[in-house]
C-alpha cells in the first residue's frame, strides 16, 4: 500500500520532470553542468561555486549551472570528459593554466584547440613564498644562489604544473640558475615543507599566501614571506609584498581561469553562455568574493581569447620539461617483488589447495547469471541507458533470479525494483543534487 | 568557547547532530555506501549554511557512519564501511553463535568508549602538534610509513609469502597513473581513464562488497540451512565493561594513534588494535571465532581514529583520511584556513568540531540503542530483494565518487580479483593496506631524494627517521625471535 503510493508519487515526479525539461526550446532549457576537474573545496572549485551562487541568484536566468567534480590525473580526467560530451552547450570545462601546462609536459595528449573557449574570467596573482628567516630575502639573492650553486635552491612545485613553468620564467630572467625542483604535491603540502625547511622556496596564489600567512609576532621559523608578487603593480592586498619588476626581473605571470565548451558547440549557446558568465562576473557580490580571494576580475572572449590562449602556451612551450633523474624505478622494483612473490606462493601451494568439492554448482550457476546481469547492466549504462530504464530491469533480474523465479515474489520484487530506481534518483538528483549517468 | 557550546546545543544544533549521526548510522550499515560519500555528496548542500552547523552536521555525520558499519559487519559478515571490516572477524561468529545482542552491544560500547577516548587526545594534543609538525620533513613521512607498514605485515592469513605478495600486489595496483614525482603517466597501457590510476573507493567496493555479495549466492543455500540470526537490540552487561576496560583503553589509544597518522584511516586503526590485543591477550586461539576482545578492539579503535585524524587536520590543515580530505574541503570553501592561525582567529570553529565530535558520539551510542532493531532488520530482508539493491548501491557508490562508468567497471574488476584471491586463501587486508600507503611511501621517498639529489643518506642520518627505521627493524625481528627461540608458532590473525 505505501509502496503503490510512493510508486505513484515517483512516477508523478519523474513525468513532470520530462514535460518541464522540454518545455522551453530557446537554450538553456536544462541546468548547464560545470565539470571541476579538480575535488571540492580547491582554488578552481571554490572560484567557480562563487559564479555558480550568482547565476543561481539572478532571476534573468532560469537554469542554474551544476557543478560537477572530476579530479585527478592532474586535470586531464575532467578535461577528456568535457572534450567527449555532447557539443550542446551543457557541459562545461573550467579549469586554470594547468590545462596547457599539461599538455605542454606530455600528461595529456590534447589541449585547448580540442575544445570552444567560451570565456576567460579571473586571474589569480602568484607570489614567491619563503620561510620568513630564509637567507633569500628578496629575488636577488635567490637567483644569484641558483645561478652560483646550481640546483641547491630546493624549489616546490609538481613537475609539469603550471608553478613549474613559472618557476622556469623565472630561471630564465637570470641566465645560468637552475633550481632543484622538488614534487610535494598540493598548496598545504607545499606550505608545511616551506615551513620544515624541507623546501626553500614555492609560488602560491595570492589568496593562499593570505590565508597561510600567521599574525605578526610569530616566530620568524614559523612563519611565510613573500619576496616578489609577480604582477606588473602590487597587489592592494598585500601592498608591503613588491613586484618582481621594481627588483629588476622582467617576470610578470598570472594563473587564470578559462571556460571551455566541447568542440562543435554552436555559436547561439556560446554568446548566451558568455553573457551569462559577463553577468555574473558584474555581480557586486562576485566582486567582493573575488576580491578576499584576491582573484582580478579580468574578463576575455572571442578574438582577444583566443590570442591571449596562444601567447599563454607560446610563452611556456620554451620551456623543456626535465624529469628528475636519479630515482629509482619503483614499478619495476615492485612488479619484480610480486613476480618473485607469486613464484614462491606457487610453488609452495601451488597444486593442492583449489577444491570445488565445496561450492554447489547450481548456486555458482546462479551466481553466473547475476555476474551477467550485472555485466548487461553496466554495459547498458555505459551506452548511454538512462538510469532508471537501466536499473528497474537489472534489479528485477536479480531479484527474481535470486528467488528462483517463485510466482509469489513476482510483485514485491517488481514494485522493489521500480521504486528503488526511481527513489535513488530522488534522493541523488533532487536531495543531494549529483546527476546520475 | 561559550559560543561554541551555546551554538552547540540550541535547538538547530542539537537537531543536526541528530540528524547527522543517524544518516551517517544508517549509511554507514549499508555495505557499499560509505561516510566519506554521504559526506561528499552532503558538502554541497552546506555551502550556503553558517559553517559551524555545516561543520557539526559533516563531523556528526563522519562519527556515524564509521559506528553503522558494525551492524552489517556483524550480522551479515558484510562490513558496511571499510572502517569496520575488522570487526566481521568476531562480529559474525558470535552472532553466528546466537548472541548478536551481546555482539552489538559491546561493538556499541566500544565506540562510545573510543570516541570519547580520543576526543580527550583531540583537546590535548591539536594545538602542541600544531607547532611540532613543521620537524617532519619527506624522509620522515617515509619511515613512519614504512613503520606503518612492517607494523601491518604480520596481519593477513597463516602464510607470510601469501600476506607479502597481497600487500606487494596492493602496491603494484596503486601505482597506474601520473606519478607524483615525474609528472608522467605509468603503467596506463594507453588507457587515458587510468591517468588517475584506480580510486581507492571503487576498489574497496568491489574486493569486499561485490566478491562478499557473489560469495554469499553461491552459499545461498547452506546459509538457509545456517541459524537465521535474530536482534533484539543490544544487551550489555556490567561485567563486560570492567573485563574491557583495559583492552577499550588500549585500543582507543593505538586508534588515536593510527589516525594520526597521514593517509591511514580507520580500516588500518582497527586493524592494528586488533592484532595488539591478539598478540597480548591469553585467550589468542579464540580470536577470530566470535571473541568478545576482537570485537571491542576494533569498534574501539576504528572510532578513536576519528579523533586521532582531526588532530593533524585542526593542527595542520593535513588530511589524515579521505574523510578528512572532504571536512578540510569544507573549512576551506567557507573560508577558513586550519593550522595554527585557526586557533587563535576562529577559536569557535576549533571549539565547534571538538563539541560535534563529543555529542555525535553520545547521540551514535542513543540512536544505536533505540533503532538497532530497525538497523538489524536490514539483514532480514530476504536476499533476493537485498543483493540486487546493494549491487545496484556500489555501482551507484562508484560512479557518484567522480561521474565516470570507468569507476563502476574497475569495481567489476577488482570483486573478481577479491573473488580469485580469497578463493586461493590470500588473504586482502594486506592488499588494501600496500594499496592505501605505498604510494605515500613513495611520493615522499621521491620527494626526499629530488631534494638530496639521488642521496639516500638522510634515512639514517636524520633523527626522527633513523627512530622510525630502527623500531620497524625492532618490529620485524622480534616476533621471529620469539618464533625461534620460544616456539611459537605463527598465529593466523584471519580466521579461514
Amino acid at each position: 500500500m505505501v509502496s503503490s503510493v510512493l510508486i505513484c508519487g515517483l512516477v508523478g515526479w519523474k513525468a513532470l520532470n520530462w514535460r518541464s525539461g522540454s518545455g522551453s526550446l530557446q537554450f538553456p532549457n536544462q541546468p548547464i553542468q560545470v565539470v571541476v576537474p579538480y575535488s571540492a573545496g580547491g582554488g578552481t572549485d571554490t572560484f567557480v561555486r562563487i559564479i555558480e551562487k550568482s547565476i543561481a541568484a539572478n532571476e534573468k536566468f532560469t537554469q542554474p549551472f551544476v557543478i560537477l567534480n572530476q579530479p585527478g590525473g592532474g586535470s586531464t580526467i575532467g578535461g577528456r570528459y568535457v572534450m567527449g560530451s555532447r557539443p550542446d552547450g551543457y557541459r562545461l570545462l573550467c579549469n586554470n593554466d594547468a590545462l596547457i601546462a599539461a599538455q605542454l609536459a606530455g600528461i595529456a595528449n590534447f589541449g585547448y584547440e580540442e575544445l570552444t573557449p567560451v570565456a576567460q574570467l579571473g586571474t589569480m596573482s602568484l607570489v614567491l613564498i619563503v620561510r620568513e628567516d630564509s637567507p633569500y630575502q628578496g629575488l636577488g639573492s635567490l637567483l644569484e644562489a641558483a645561478r652560483e650553486n646550481p640546483n641547491s635552491v630546493r624549489f616546490g612545485a609538481d613537475i609539469g604544473s603550471p608553478a613549474y613553468f613559472y618557476a622556469k620564467e623565472l630561471e630564465e630572467t637570470s641566465p645560468g640558475s637552475r633550481f632543484n625542483y622538488i614534487s610535494t604535491g598540493g598548496g598545504q603540502k607545499r606550505y608545511s615543507h616551506i615551513l620544515g625547511g624541507h623546501l626553500d622556496v614555492g609560488i602560491f596564489s595570492v589568496g593562499e599566501f593570505v590565508g597561510y600567512l600567521s599574525p605578526e609576532g610569530t616566530p620568524k621559523d614559523q612563519n611565510i614571506k613573500a619576496i616578489a608578487i609577480l604582477t606588473a603593480e602590487r597587489n592592494p592586498g598585500v601592498l608591503e609584498v613588491p613586484t618582481a619588476m621594481e627588483q629588476g626581473f622582467a617576470i610578470e605571470n598570472g594563473n587564470s581561469y578559462y571556460w571551455f565548451a566541447p568542440k562543435g558547440t554552436p555559436q547561439a549557446a556560446v554568446d548566451k553562455l558568455r553573457e551569462i558568465l559577463d553577468a555574473a562576473r558584474q555581480d557586486p557580490t562576485v566582486v567582493a568574493e573575488l576580491k578576499k580571494l584576491s582573484i582580478i576580475p579580468d574578463y576575455r572572449v572571442g578574438e582577444e581569447l583566443d590570442r591571449y590562449l596562444q601567447v599563454k602556451k607560446e610563452s611556456l612551450k620554451r620551456f623543456a620539461v626535465n624529469p628528475p633523474s636519479g630515482l629509482p624505478d619503483f614499478p619495476a622494483w615492485v612488479v619484480g617483488i610480486v613476480l618473485c612473490l607469486a613464484a614462491l606462493v606457487f610453488l609452495k601451494y601451488g597444486r593442492n589447495h583449489i577444491k570445488t568439492s565445496d561450492t554447489d554448482s547450481e548456486n555458482s550457476k546462479l551466481a553466473i547469471i547475476v555476474v551477467a546481469i550485472l555485466l548487461t547492466y553496466v554495459i547498458c549504462l555505459q551506452l548511454g541507458v538512462s538510469y532508471v530504464y537501466a536499473t528497474i530491469p537489472a534489479i528485477f533480474l536479480m531479484g527474481i533470479n535470486l528467488a528462483e523465479w517463485n510466482k509469489q515474489k513476482l510483485l514485491p520484487i517488481a514494485q522493489l525494483s521500480i521504486l528503488f530506481s526511481l527513489g535513488s534518483e530522488f534522493v541523488f538528483t533532487v536531495i543531494f543534487s549529483v546527476p546520475l549517468l | 568557547m561559550q559560543e561554541a557550546i551555546q551554538l552547540l546545543f540550541t535547538p538547530t544544533g542539537l537537531f543536526l547532530i541528530l540528524l547527522g549521526t543517524s544518516l551517517g548510522v544508517f549509511v554507514g550499515a549499508i555495505p557499499g555506501l560509505t561516510g566519506t560519500m554521504l559526506i561528499a555528496l552532503v558538502l554541497p548542500l552546506t555551502y550556503g549554511a553558517n559553517p559551524q552547523y555545516a561543520l557539526t552536521l559533516l563531523i556528526s555525520i563522519y562519527v556515524g557512519a564509521i559506528s553503522g558499519g558494525m551492524v552489517t559487519a556483524t550480522l551479515l559478515r558484510m562490513p558496511g564501511t571499510p572502517a569496520s571490516i575488522v570487526t566481521t572477524f568476531d562480529g559474525y561468529p558470535m552472532a553466528q553463535k546466537g548472541q548478536p545482542e551481546r555482539a552489538l552491544g559491546l561493538a556499541v560500547m566500544a565506540s562510545f568508549v573510543g570516541g570519547v577516548i580520543s576526543w580527550g587526545f583531540l583537546v590535548l594534543l591539536a594545538k602542541p602538534i600544531a607547532t611540532l609538525s613543521t620537524k617532519f620533513g619527506p624522509f620522515e613521512y617515509f619511515t613512519l610509513v614504512l613503520m606503518a607498514l612492517v607494523l601491518i605485515a604480520s596481519i593477513g592469513g597463516k602464510s607470510l609469502s601469501k600476506s607479502l605478495l597481497s600487500g606487494f600486489l596492493g602496491i603494484l595496483l596503486s601505482m597506474p597513473g601520473i606519478a607524483a614525482a615525474t609528472g608522467q603517466s605509468r603503467l596506463t597501457f594507453g588507457i587515458n581513464a587510468l591517468n588517475d590510476g584506480f580510486k581507492l573507493l571503487p576498489v574497496l567496493i568491489g574486493l569486499f562488497a561485490i566478491n562478499q555479495i557473489f560469495r554469499d549466492i553461491i552459499n545461498l543455500k547452506k546459509k538457509s540451512q545456517s541459524k537465521e540470526i535474530e536482534t533484539k537490540g543490544l544487551s550489555l552487561e556490567l561485567a563486560d565493561f570492567r573485563r574491557q576496560v583495559l583492552n577499550m583503553i588500549r585500543s582507543s589509544v593505538i586508534g588515536t594513534w593510527i589516525g594520526l597518522l597521514p593517509g591511514i584511516g580507520a580500516n588500518i586503526g582497527s586493524v592494528a588494535a586488533y592484532t595488539v590485543a591478539k598478540n597480548s591477550s591469553k585467550k589468542r586461539e579464540k580470536f577470530g571465532t566470535g571473541h568478545d576482545e576482537g570485537i571491542v578492539s576494533a569498534e574501539a579503535a576504528n572510532n578513536a581514529t576519528i579523533g586521532g585524524a582531526l588532530i593533524p587536520l585542526v593542527a595542520m590543515g593535513l588530511p589524515g583520511s579521505v574523510v578528512e580530505a572532504v571536512l578540510l574541503g569544507a573549512l576551506v570553501v567557507h573560508g577558513l584556513q586550519p593550522g595554527p592561525r585557526l586557533f587563535g582567529e576562529h577559536p569557535e570553529m576549533v571549539y565547534t568540531i571538538m563539541g560535534a565530535m563529543l555529542l555525535a558520539n553520545i547521540a551514535m551510542a542513543m540512536i544505536m540503542g533505540f533503532s538497532m532493531r530497525w538497523l538489524a532488520r536490514i539483514s532480514r530482508i530476504p536476499s533476493s530483494y537485498l543483493l540486487p539493491v546493494i549491487l545496484v548501491f556500489c555501482v551507484i557508490g562508484s560512479f557518484a565518487l567522480s561521474n565516470r562508468i570507468f569507476d563502476i567497471w574497475v569495481m567489476v574488476a577488482f570483486g573478481g580479483l577479491g573473488f580469485f584471491l580469497e578463493s586461493n586463501k590470500i588473504p586482502l587486508a594486506p592488499f588494501v593496506i600496500g594499496f592505501v600507503l605505498g604510494p605515500i611511501a613513495e611520493d615522499n621517498l621521491s620527494a626526499g631524494l629530488m631534494a638530496t639529489n639521488g642521496s639516500w643518506l638522510p634515512i639514517v642520518t636524520r633523527p626522527i627517521s633513523i627512530a622510525f627505521l630502527a623500531l620497524s627493524l625492532v618490529m620485524l625481528i622480534l616476533p621471529r625471535l620469539k618464533k625461534k627461540g620460544l616456539g611459537f608458532n605463527r598465529e593466523p590473525l584471519v580466521s579461514e
